[in-house]
């Protein structure tokens, strides 16, 4: 009994102590359920795989956030977790994205994001280590929100702001030099009050040799360079990448200009032959007020390549190359064309990396939101893409750009209304009138017409 | 016994000339204005559509009563269907008419009066009053009448007298009504003279040694439907009457506080796009009266500008100026317009500046020596810095972006951080692009300002809101209490010197009136969040007139 009451008050003890300290902690995140309906196989992430007479599909997902930080000002431990599920998904059982079915009771939480952050005193520099989310400054086409572990600083020195940075993609052997890493340095500008402009500079330095894993790799897979277009190459061995590229971003009168371009050199080196990288990005984008809303207006052209006999890839390597959604582009807010900024466990795009499997893509998109009334925001938002060169894009030959670069044409529309503080409820819709590249085989014969791809979702999301 | 009966006599003679004695101190010319204490009534005309026909007929007669309890004055009560008024009071010989509208003014009322000198046909007062609802027009009877009764019959100490009792929960000393020797009250209780010995003198100010030991609510305006993110006092006497300026997301609206009354007076609103960050109060073009720098945001877009006073209203200058602007007062000396640029993808770029406005345009002065590269400035930027002395050195007040009070040297750098949360924020804005990680776009937290108050002897006091947060509860409104708190420097360290009793409602800003000074009795205003906005209830919010004792 004595004994008892000496734990008691040994837990009261610590619950008191360990109060001050968290007053410091903050709690934030999102809970957020997807109810679909569409006419193509979603509940997944990748590219879409267009096909004919599709049967309308309906489902319901949810993914909850919990983002924990405790420290100071100088130093915060943050632990970001996730939970993944489907309704009426497994029960009682071990994994990620499980744990929907009746009585659920499933090991289900994934580690996103485990870091220290801290701040060097009375100094403008922080230093972020662990496993992290970073973007880069091209609107995620070579690795966008990515989860990586690594080392993230930043400092700035008026008008200077500086990041540097260095992840480590995928360990192999401890002791050899066979990982892949990547390298970002970038110091941004402000020459003048409206106009700020980056320069940066990305290393991609993958000595994984082709191996399983997260090393670039030649094969099938739509996420993976194609084997064809590294013909010749034989045990890839290194593929070095270097990206020097700018950014910039002005204000114009009512507007804003902002856009970005990179280039992509480098070698990719097998034990017989190797492969020159010349891949090249520019985008650009104006954002304005318009009327009682704001719109937008952005084109992007990633290069692809059309050749593949000869000793260039002119497409570009990207994170997701690496692993699926390694590379995420989805400013321009499409719902079927490319991923969707708000997509959860379900995320797909007629194109999901921006490399197109190394066809590139030319994609150009406009959109307009405002206020409807107090609580009520609604959207739309049409946008158009297109292969950039025409090739194969994959050796499946479902589809491919052969004989046609057109992808398709979307319009997707939405509204949001505010419950409550933090607790939105929308509708949204798209529809996608495929392009004829989705109707030839890979000798440019008609196969089939393909239809039309539309889908809808029902979202409550509470943000916290 | 005849020992006994001489004695009764003697206190009575001694009570009359004690009665006799005051007459004097508290009487005054009967006719300080000119006017003698006559004055006719005219039935009130309703120019509302609504059905407050029963409450109108009643005014003449209420207001007679006060008037004659107040200033004994002579009234004559004219009737409904009666000829013209102005014949009818001059049939009446008496040489006052008073006549008196009741219209709808918002949610609200307003009693408006007119008194005419019969003798020369001009106007020799217009008095009037705003009601929140339809029972509280007879309650504002009170402030007429003490208005009227002052100013036109001279009767001192009579609006204070007839200010509307402090509502629940308040405490006020008792006020006695002076009242004219030998004139019968009417509808209450007769009202004494004061007859205790004037009270030793009691310090009255921070430098006579008065300290602060309580903050009290004496009165509050009418409920205003929005969610009001901030108050800042415009132009306002010696006394604390004039205006003030509350806002939300997008509408200023503009109160005047008499007594202790907190009145609406009219309000600025823009559109659904439009998202006021702040609104501050400077005298820009030097005529004296305070105009309005409102932080504007319209989408992504900084849209701040100016209203200009002119005469009652303001009148918006055409220029737009992205910069987010707060007042610094008495900074250097003076009070200047603080202006940052908003950053392409971040809240803030670069360096606060002092604005200079040139009749059309704020532009960048002077840059202020704080150095935003560090924290706390880098990550919260303008909002709620504030200068301020504390011992002899100039430093700068500043709630930093977890809400905690700090107090910064000149150059930026942090010498204190409180444990507890101030000046918390009730509002914010998005900026930059979508966070796929967190579900939303990052949000920058709206914090308000703590007033500097200066005490004698480097001993200075700031009166911030204080907001009790759970644990790990970091959204934005959500708390466990909120007060209003005067804290005093000392030590290095701020503590408590007077606060407010903790509420359930959210404290979303507090200004003092005027700014800057304060005495025993001082008055604060506080805004207060009763209902965020939501599917479930409607917005409601109001502001609160605290005194400082």
């Amino acid at each position: 009994m004595r004994k008892g009451f000496l734990i008691m008050v040994a837990v009261v003890l610590a619950a008191a102590l360990a109060a001050p300290a968290m007053a410091d902690t903050s709690l934030n995140g999102f809970i957020r359920t997807n109810g679909w309906m569409s006419n193509f196989v979603a509940n997944s992430a990748g590219y879409i795989q267009p096909n004919k007479d599709l049967p309308s599909n309906s489902y319901v997902e949810e993914r909850g956030r919990f983002l924990i930080k405790t420290g100071n000002e100088n130093v915060k431990a943050v632990y970001f977790a996730e939970f993944d599920q489907s309704f009426g998904g497994q029960a009682y059982t071990t994994g990620r994205n499980l744990g929907g079915g009746l009585e659920a009771d499933t090991t289900n939480i994934e580690t996103k994001n485990i870091y220290v952050w801290f701040k060097v005193p009375n100094t403008s520099a922080d230093f972020t280590v662990g496993v992290q989310n970073q973007s880069d400054s091209y609107a995620g086409v070579l690795f966008g929100y990515t989860d990586l572990a690594g080392v993230f600083a930043n400092f700035k020195v008026e008008p200077v702001a500086v990041r540097l940075g260095w992840s480590k993609f995928w360990e192999n052997a401890i002791n050899k030099a066979d990982d892949v890493d990547l390298y970002i340095a970038e110091a941004k500008f402000t020459p003048t009050k409206d106009v700020k402009i980056g320069a940066n500079l990305y290393f991609l330095n993958d000595m994984g040799g082709g191996a399983k894993g997260n090393a670039l790799q030649i094969n099938n897979a739509i996420n993976t360079v194609n084997p064809a277009e590294f013909s010749g190459v034989t045990a890839l061995r290194k593929v070095r990448v270097y990206i020097p590229g700018v950014d910039f971003s002005a204000n114009l009168g009512p507007a804003t200009l902002s856009g970005f371009a990179f280039y992509e050199f480098g070698k990719a080196e097998g034990t017989a032959n190797s492969v020159d990288v010349k891949g090249y990005v520019g985008d650009l984008r104006a954002d304005a007020n318009l009327g009682p809303g704001k719109g937008f207006l952005e084109a992007i052209y990633v290069s692809g390549d059309d050749n593949k006999t000869d000793t260039d890839y002119k497409g570009v390597i990207t994170a997701g190359n690496y692993n699926l959604a390694g590379a995420f582009y989805c400013r321009t807010n499409m719902m079927i064309l490319l991923p969707n900024p708000d997509d959860i466990n379900s995320s797909y795009g007629l194109t999901y990396d921006p490399a197109n499997g190394g066809a590139g893509i030319f994609h150009v998109a406009g959109g307009y939101s405002m206020k409807l009334m107090d609580k009520l925001v609604g959207a739309a938002n049409v946008g158009y893409i297109q292969a950039a060169k025409n090739r194969a894009r994959d050796q499946g030959g479902v589809y491919n750009f052969a004989k046609d670069k057109a992808m398709g044409t979307e319009i997707n529309a939405n509204v949001n209304y505010n419950i409550t503080k933090g607790l939105d409820i929308g509708v949204y819709a798209g529809y996608a009138w495929l392009g004829s590249a989705y109707d030839t085989d890979s000798t440019g014969a008609v196969t089939q017409d393909n239809d039309n791809l539309w889908t809808s979702k029902l979202r409550l999301n509470y943000a916290f | 016994m005849r020992s006994h009966f001489v004695r009764h006599k003697a206190f009575q003679v001694l009570g009359a000339l004690l009665l006799l004695s005051f007459v004097p101190v508290f009487s005054v010319p009967a006719s300080a204005a000119g006017y003698s204490r006559r004055i006719a009534i005219a039935p009130f005309a309703s120019l509302t559509k609504e059905d407050i026909g029963a409450t109108v007929s009643v005014l003449p007669r209420l207001l007679a009563s006060r008037l004659m309890a107040l200033a004994g004055a002579d009234v004559v009560l004219l009737p409904a269907d009666g000829k013209a008024p102005e014949a009818a009071a001059k049939e009446a010989k008496v040489p006052l008419l008073l006549q008196g509208t009741v219209s709808k003014l918002g949610k609200g009322y307003s009693v408006d009066t007119t008194v005419t000198d019969l003798e020369t046909g001009k106007t020799a007062g217009a008095f009037f009053a705003a009601a929140a609802t339809e029972d509280d027009i007879i309650a504002q009877l009170g402030v007429l009448s003490g208005e009227i009764s002052e100013k036109l019959f001279g009767v001192q100490g009579a609006i204070r007298a007839t200010a509307p009792p402090a509502s629940a929960g308040a405490s006020s000393a008792p006020v006695m009504v002076p009242v004219p020797a030998g004139i019968p009250s009417i509808g209450g209780a007769p009202a004494v003279a004061a007859q205790a010995p004037p009270p030793a003198p009691v310090p009255a100010t921070l430098d006579e040694g008065w300290t602060p030991s309580s903050i009290k609510k004496v009165g509050q305006s009418d409920k205003i439907a929005d969610e009001i993110y901030g108050v800042v006092a415009g132009d306002v006497d010696a006394d604390g009457n004039g205006e003030v300026l509350t806002w939300g997301r997008n509408t200023i609206y503009v109160y005047r506080v008499k007594g202790t009354d907190v009145l609406p007076y009219t309000r600025i609103s823009r559109g659904v796009q439009n998202h006021f960050l702040n609104v501050d109060a400077i005298d820009l073009d030097g005529d004296g009266k305070k105009d309005l720098v409102v932080t504007d945001r319209e989408g992504d877009r900084m849209v701040s500008f100016v209203l200009l006073r002119k005469g009652d209203g303001f009148a918006e200058t055409p220029g737009r100026f992205p910069y987010h602007l707060a007042v610094l007062r008495g900074w250097n000396g003076k009070n200047v317009v603080a202006g940052q640029r908003q950053g392409n993808s971040e809240p803030f770029q670069g360096k606060i500046y002092a604005m200079k406005w040139d009749g059309k345009v704020l532009s960048e002065g002077e840059p202020l020596p704080l150095n935003t590269s560090i924290l706390p400035v880098s990550a919260g930027g303008v909002y709620s810095l504030s200068p301020a002395v504390l011992g002899s050195d100039g430093q700068w007040l500043y709630v930093d972006v977890e809400e905690k009070l700090r107090v910064l040297g000149a150059g930026g750098k942090s010498v204190y951080r409180s444990k507890d949360t101030f000046g918390a924020a009730s509002d914010r804005f998005e900026y930059g692009e979508f966070s796929r990680l967190e579900g939303r776009r990052p949000f920058f937290v709206l914090r308000r300002p703590p007033r500097w108050i200066s005490g004698p002897k480097g001993a200075s006091l700031v009166l911030v809101t204080e907001v009790r947060k759970g644990l790990v509860s970091n959204a934005l409104g959500s708390f466990e209490s909120s007060r209003v708190v005067l804290l005093q420097w000392e030590g290095g360290g701020f503590s408590e010197r007077a606060g407010s009793p903790k509420s359930d409602l959210f404290f979303s800003g507090v200004d003092l009136l005027p700014p800057g000074k304060m005495r025993r009795g001082s008055r604060a205003i506080a805004s207060v969040i009763e209902e965020a906005g939501s599917a479930f209830k409607e917005k409601a919010s109001q502001l609160v007139l605290l005194r400082v004792e």
